[in-house]
């Protein structure tokens, strides 16, 4: 009698870990098989046939529609260039290089990918509207109060994302490779 | 403890099999995908263009708001699909979402012949039929793709660099079109 409780004891027991496992990495996970680059993760296969079974997964369960495998990259940042998670009461720069793309836009999120935008009603950045300097650099402002330039405003008492999206860019799916130096820089400066 | 360990054992064995076969099968059971979300008020093998307020109420997780949207929900089984989309001022992407919520093609107006983007979606079997007939010196004026499943749902997606864009954009989304061919 102990025994064959013992024996369905372990089917419920692992039936429910497995279970626990798949739907935590379905929400969680966008796939294992990242590729990063300083504070920048990306999925280049995600949006390709190729995609990976945690990928398939998390785009099931969540409703994530990821860039097709020629149409760009996305690249998420969850901290700043010096490992630290991006918090709604920080101030953040945002800036430097950007590799070659068509267009690209940078957008924050919550990290359940709600946007974070503040009540001035901005949602981000794209390369056509933000001011550049002299040498093709640009600046972001990422913070809850107002700063000159180009000001993102994040509204979230808690942790953000900020993705960066490339269109039609020289990185590819087949052919990726990411340097910190060609992506923009994560700066925290003063929280509140 | 001796007695315990192969349970303790046998739980972990079960707990990775039912990770991966829960894993595997995800997918088939989705009922909050992509395809389920911008289908659900959709018509079916018609352009709808979404608002941004409507987009915003889909709730899809990351999504780039730079972007203005028209979903063209298609079923394949009484046909092969044809999109056609104009080429925008700046930049047209067309993403292709079958049930389950994988993206499977996706193309930009780079692709474009004579200012259209043209794709015939069809099944395997749809899109042999198709070839079997082609004529050998014939120049084909759309892409042709094969869907891994019957019903799907295609974005079409016009980029809208600054405030002033949106509306331009918006009308050129919904400039798309899609109809269902019979065979």
């Amino acid at each position: 009698m102990r025994f064959v409780l013992a024996l369905l004891a372990t089917l419920l027991v692992g039936t429910a870990l497995g279970l626990a496992a798949t739907r935590w990495t379905a929400s969680n996970r966008q796939g294992f098989s990242a590729e990063q680059a300083g504070p920048w993760i990306a999925w280049p296969k995600a949006g390709t046939s190729e995609a990976e079974p945690y990928a398939r997964a998390f785009q099931a369960r969540t409703g994530y529609v990821p860039l097709g495998g020629g149409d760009g990259v996305a690249l998420f940042a969850l901290s700043d260039s010096d490992g630290r998670p991006l918090e709604g009461n920080c101030a953040y720069d945002v800036g430097g290089a950007v590799p070659a793309a068509r267009f690209w836009t940078l957008e924050a999120f919550s990290p359940r990918g709600r946007p974070v935008a503040g009540p001035l009603g901005r949602l981000g950045f794209t390369s056509a509207e933000v001011m550049h300097d002299a040498a093709g650099h640009f600046m972001v402002a990422v913070s809850p109060q107002v700063r000159p330039g180009n000001w993102l405003q994040v509204a979230t008492p808690g942790r953000f994302v900020l993705v960066l999206r490339l269109y039609e860019t020289v990185l590819s799916a087949s052919a990726f490779s990411l340097e910190a130096d060609a992506l923009p820089a994560i700066t925290r400066g003063a929280c509140r | 403890m001796i007695f315990a360990l192969p349970f303790f054992l046998g739980a972990v064995l079960i707990a990775v099999m039912v990770h991966l076969a829960s894993l595997l099968a995800l997918p088939g059971f989705a009922t909050n995908d992509a395809y389920a979300r911008l289908g659900r008020n959709a018509p079916i093998d018609q352009v709808a263009a979404l608002t941004q307020a409507q987009i915003a109420a889909l709730d899809l997780p990351f999504y780039d708001r730079s972007f203005e949207t028209a979903v063209c929900k298609y079923d394949l089984s009484a046909g092969v699909l044809r999109l056609r989309a104009p080429s925008p001022d700046t930049m047209l992407l067309v993403t292709l979402i079958a049930r389950g919520g994988n993206v499977y093609f996706s193309v930009s107006d780079r692709a474009a012949i004579k200012g259209l983007v043209e794709v015939l979606v069809g099944t395997d079997a749809q899109i042999e039929q198709i070839e079997a007939s082609d004529k050998d010196d014939e120049v084909l004026g759309e892409l042709r793709v094969r869907a891994p499943k019957p019903q799907g749902v295609a974005l079409i997606r016009v980029f809208a660099p600054d405030e002033t864009s949106k509306a331009r954009a918006a009308e050129e989304a919904a400039q798309a079109s899609c109809q269902i061919e019979t065979l």
